[in-house]
């Protein structure tokens, strides 16, 4: 990195500004989740025509979850290895997450498709509308998150990150763990629970 | 100049045991797909509502580590927990207005 760039990022409290603008932007993150969630909560439990609930494959998304559970573990592992200066464990780890973030990906396109053959649609009826709704702003998300992972993936190859710079692996963990948190709350509200 | 790390608004002391807590994680997540099966709801012959509300909690004592150990809310700063904060009770007011709502 070149020296101009090289800037205290610090607030009038102490913080880094970065850091603090992503706390803030998250806090927003899960206002428009919860708003997501109370609509399927309110629609999908109205009596409707079509398949609802039953066709959810629940096997397949808990196995789905587990890997979106470690994902942040390796996550966080990379964070670790990027403080204590580790380039090999950090991209290693990295690598991990974008791969397993991208097998959420797939396990979640193909239930997409299962449920599209048993008729459950974006118009088949308001709890089809809601479910993929909400998934599929949390599938964005964790796109999102794997393309923002590549590019940190990428520039972990030169010597932008370490224990004096690790604020941007941070933040990208912050978002990649608050992306697992509202799966935390998906799985059970939208899969477990018949409202 | 040097650059700032996440780290200087941190405990340093603090490294917790990130394997540990997915261990827990995971746990917690078997016991979330344990308490739904039938088994288990005609074993101990949980009501529904009891059912619902355990899933609940679960959710809830996984996000609380989550945020706590991977996202280092609880050795980070007070006022990234504040600021969090304020957004988790913004989405709680909202919810509320919309069950009454609707």
């Amino acid at each position: 990195m070149s020296a101009h760039t090289q800037m205290e990022h610090h607030t009038t409290l102490g913080l880094d500004h970065r850091k603090l603008g992503f706390w803030v932007f998250l806090a927003s993150e899960c206002v428009f989740f919860m708003s997501l969630i109370i609509t399927f909560i309110i629609y999908s439990g109205r009596p409707q025509e079509g398949p609802t609930h039953e066709v959810l494959n629940i096997p397949l998304t808990a196995f789905n979850t587990f890997v979106l559970l470690t994902s942040s573990l390796s996550m966080v592992l990379a964070v670790d290895a990027t403080r204590r200066g580790d380039k090999r464990q950090m991209q290693l780890w990295l690598l991990a997450t974008i791969l397993m973030g991208s097998f959420f990906i797939g396990v979640q396109i193909f239930e997409y498709r299962e449920l599209m053959h048993e008729g459950l649609t974006l118009t088949s009826n308001l709890f089809g509308m809601t479910f993929y709704l909400l998934t599929g702003f949390h599938g964005a998300h964790v796109t999102f998150g794997i393309l923002w992972l590549l590019v940190v993936f990428i520039k972990s190859f030169g010597d932008t990150f370490g224990p004096q710079n690790d604020v941007p692996v941070d933040i990208m963990g912050l978002y990649w763990h608050f992306v697992d948190l509202v799966w935390v709350f998906l799985f059970p509200i939208v899969y477990l629970i018949k409202w | 100049m040097a650059k700032h790390s996440a780290t200087e608004t941190s405990k340093h002391g603090a490294h917790p045991n990130y394997w540990l807590i997915g261990i827990v994680l995971a746990i917690l997540t078997v016991l979330e797909l344990t308490v739904t099966s039938n088994w288990f709801v005609t074993t101990f012959n949980l009501s529904q509502a009891l059912t619902d509300f355990l899933l609940l909690a679960f959710a809830v004592g996984k996000a609380l580590f989550v945020v706590g150990y991977y996202m280092h809310l609880k050795f980070d700063s007070r006022i990234f927990t504040v600021m969090f904060s304020i957004g988790i009770l913004f989405a709680l007011l909202l919810s509320t207005t919309f069950v009454l709502l609707f």
